[in-house]
């Protein structure tokens, strides 16, 4: 079934002890890289797992290329693929035991592109799993999921522990993998920088609940870092469409959402001054986060 | 080193009270009536759950990685390891028997038995001190001499237990003697234990890097070849047991214990331990199996079936060798059906200490399986029906844990992610 979007979550619920993720609603549209960025805990591999099939959600739906995640979970993880640095395969001994074992799930495994990886990311197939370092336990397990060329490739955490020549090893490659356009990534991560360059989409997640999704371009476009003065000690506070980041005397650092009515607000209350700057995705962040736990 | 032991009694205080209890009525029970094999597995299961093996979950846990980074030596951490896992549960199971015995011979107006705690104590003291030096890695399958060597390790260990008088018989002084070299190298061992233990990389491995192969492997995988392999170590390893005993049965005339088949007696705690050894490992490899393209249902069945499958195979084996007919493969199914249910209990709370009380709990359901089997002379037909009962709620428990949450195998034990840590 070819649906518009790789990724549909509509009204995903999972309730923990302490922790509810949801309602998320996201959508990662076909051949689109999709950052899902939030903090440690704000429920990323909840949802990761949750389209995975590991763990039943309480409520909503997630379709991945247009099937069920629960009724057609081996069709969905047929054409999906999963990375994490939490993967284990040291139960498996060696490299070549795990790359058979996992080959011999996709009819479609690419046996010139399986060899061309173990290539490029140094991998024997008489490496001992233990040994590895564990960036070589990542690029094994990115290894895994790109030789069967999955249409969806789910990647959670995948830089965690990676040394900068690791890191770019692993987005070379992910970047090859993807530069046709046919395939969607959706890669958690809570290291901004990485996202920032890869992504051309993503979506903001915290204590389980999405504050913002788009198109990368877009959003960054349309924030900025306003900076401001105020005169006869005119006090300003957060609203909708703005984040009061800093303040010293009468000098005052936001957030500004330019699609919200805050930027005549901010005229009509008096500021003077008003400079824009662009924002870096870190910064979007950390005002997100902000207004989210003043909320 | 103090802290270290400390720590670990404070975490562990509820198992060591529980066992304490339970032992101390194993202890009154065993002194009012014969030893019987039902008694010797309990004894065995107890002093599983606060010697090495317990210390063995924490390492599992990852907790020799963080005491590494605390200012205290390698050499201080391995003492404390080995006080815990030798000393203080000798020193606490001799106590508990000796409590036992006094109200014993109070009530029975007979002396106390002090050889007899004396020998209990010691006897103790050399299955401790070997199961501490036993603790580790399983060796690598290429390394036959370390196989042999383990395989030799765990009979004398679980020989011991079989022997009733092991101070009386040249057999039970051979065995005593290789647990006690056994308890003295694991002393001597216990600061190299730290060092494999504590590592990010799990077990002793050898950096022999071949010539590099970026060819990709072929021929069969998928579960198939989880099923060849898995299925060969737990048949293979139980077959090697299993012949093991059937050397040392023949060498040691009172090895057994009761009226039963001695072959039933000896191999059915030999063959938990083996699938137990498969159980344990589920949860490291579950996040990797769970993103394969197999349906919950059918995981579910592989991981229920895996140690039922051998155990039937031995059964069959055996069977078709001694002429004893269907009754053997039966009683070892029922024994694996009984293990089977780990599955579940694992994922339902992963590496946890309840985990590994109901561990206890189903090794000696399973081990007690013959000796049910015997004493209520169940038919076949109700073996049969009641390991068929068992593997199917396994399998509908294992499904459910599978689908309903990740939490236990989302967080890897930091032996094999040294980023894994908290979670929900």
């Amino acid at each position: 079934m070819d649906t518009p979007n790789a990724i549909e979550i509509r009204g995903l619920i999972k309730n923990y002890p302490g922790f509810t993720l949801g309602p998320l609603d996201l959508t990662v549209p076909r051949g689109a890289i999709y950052g899902l960025i939030g903090p440690n805990g704000a429920g990323k591999t909840t949802a990761i797992d949750l389209i995975y099939g590991m763990g039943r959600n309480d409520a909503g739906t997630i379709r991945v290329l247009g099937l069920d995640h629960n009724t057609d979970e081996v069709a969905l993880k047929s054409r999906a693929a999963y990375v994490s640095p939490d993967l284990n395969f040291s139960v498996w001994g060696k490299v070549g035991k795990v790359v058979r074992f996992v080959r011999g799930f996709y009819p479609d495994w690419d046996d010139a592109y399986c060899s061309a990886l173990m290539k490029a990311f140094h991998l024997s197939a008489g490496d001992k799993i233990a040994t590895l370092s564990f960036g070589a336990k990542t690029k094994l397990s990115l290894l895994l999921a790109l030789s069967h060329r999955p249409e969806v490739l789910i990647l959670d955490e995948p830089t965690t522990g990676l040394d900068a020549v690791s890191k770019q090893e692993v987005f070379g490659e992910l970047l090859k993998a993807v530069e046709n356009g046919e395939r969607t990534v959706l890669i958690s991560s809570h290291g901004l920088t990485d996202i920032e360059r890869f992504a051309d989409h993503f979506g903001m997640i915290k204590n389980g609940k999405l504050l913002l999704e788009g198109r990368m371009d877009e959003i960054m476009d349309r924030f900025r870092l306003a900076e401001f003065f105020s005169n006869n000690g005119t006090e300003f506070h957060n609203r909708a469409g703005l984040t009061i980041l800093k303040r010293s005397e009468n000098r005052w650092l936001a957030m500004l959402d330019q699609k919200s009515d805050a930027p005549d607000w901010l005229q009509t209350r008096g500021a003077q001054q008003i400079s824009l700057m662009p924002v870096t995705l870190e910064e979007l962040f950390v005002a997100l986060a902000k207004e989210e736990e003043a909320k | 080193m103090k802290r270290i032991i400390l720590d670990h009694l404070k975490r562990r205080a509820l198992m060591w009270i529980g066992t304490g209890i339970l032992f101390f009525f194993i202890q009154y029970l065993t002194k009012r009536s014969e030893s019987t094999f039902a008694f010797v597995c309990i004894n065995f299961a107890v002093i599983t759950c606060i010697g090495g093996p317990v210390l063995d979950l924490d390492l599992l846990r990852g907790s020799g990685r963080v005491q590494q980074t605390l200012p205290v030596s390698a050499r201080q951490i391995g003492r404390a390891w080995w006080v815990l896992s030798v000393a203080l549960p000798t020193l606490f199971l001799a106590l508990i028997s000796g409590l036992a015995m006094v109200i014993h011979s109070s009530n029975t107006n007979k002396g106390f038995p002090l050889g007899g705690l004396t020998a209990t104590a010691l006897t103790y003291a050399l299955c401790f001190g070997s199961l501490f030096y036993l603790i580790g890695g399983t060796p690598p399958l290429q390394n036959a001499i370390l196989i042999v060597r383990r395989v030799l390790a765990i009979g004398f260990v679980i020989g011991i237990i079989f022997i009733k008088q092991p101070f009386d018989t040249p057999q039970g002084i051979v065995f005593l003697l290789a647990m006690a070299t056994m308890s003295v190298l694991g002393w001597y061992r216990a600061e190299g234990k730290v060092r494999e233990r504590g590592g990010f990389r799990m077990g002793v491995v050898t950096g022999t890097r071949k010539p590099c192969q970026h060819q990709a492997p072929v021929g069969f995988g998928g579960l198939p070849l989880l099923w060849r392999n898995l299925g060969l170590q737990l048949g293979g390893a139980g077959l090697v047991i299993a012949a093991v005993f059937l050397i040392g049965e023949l060498w040691i005339p009172n090895l057994r214990l009761s009226s039963l088949n001695p072959l039933l007696e000896m191999h059915m705690p030999v063959l938990v331990t083996c699938c137990y050894r498969f159980v344990i490992p589920i949860i490291p490899q579950m996040r990797h199996l769970r993103t394969m393209p197999i349906s919950t249902a059918r995981l579910a069945a592989t991981l229920v079936l895996m140690p039922v499958a051998p155990a039937l195979s031995v059964g069959l084996a055996w069977a078709a060798v001694s002429s004893k007919g269907i009754q053997y493969p039966a009683e070892l199914v029922m024994c694996a059906a009984c293990t089977s249910f780990g599955v579940p209990t694992i994922l339902w709370r992963g590496l946890k200490w309840e985990t590994s009380l109901l561990f206890v709990f189903f090794m000696i359901a399973s081990a007690l399986v013959p000796t049910f089997y015997h004493l209520l002379k169940m038919p076949f037909l109700a073996t049969t029906l009641g390991s068929l009962c068992l593997i199917a709620l396994s399998y509908k428990l294992t499904r459910r844990h599978l689908q309903s949450s990740s939490r236990v195998y989302r967080i890897p034990p930091a032996m094999f992610n040294a980023w894994g840590g908290g979670g929900r």
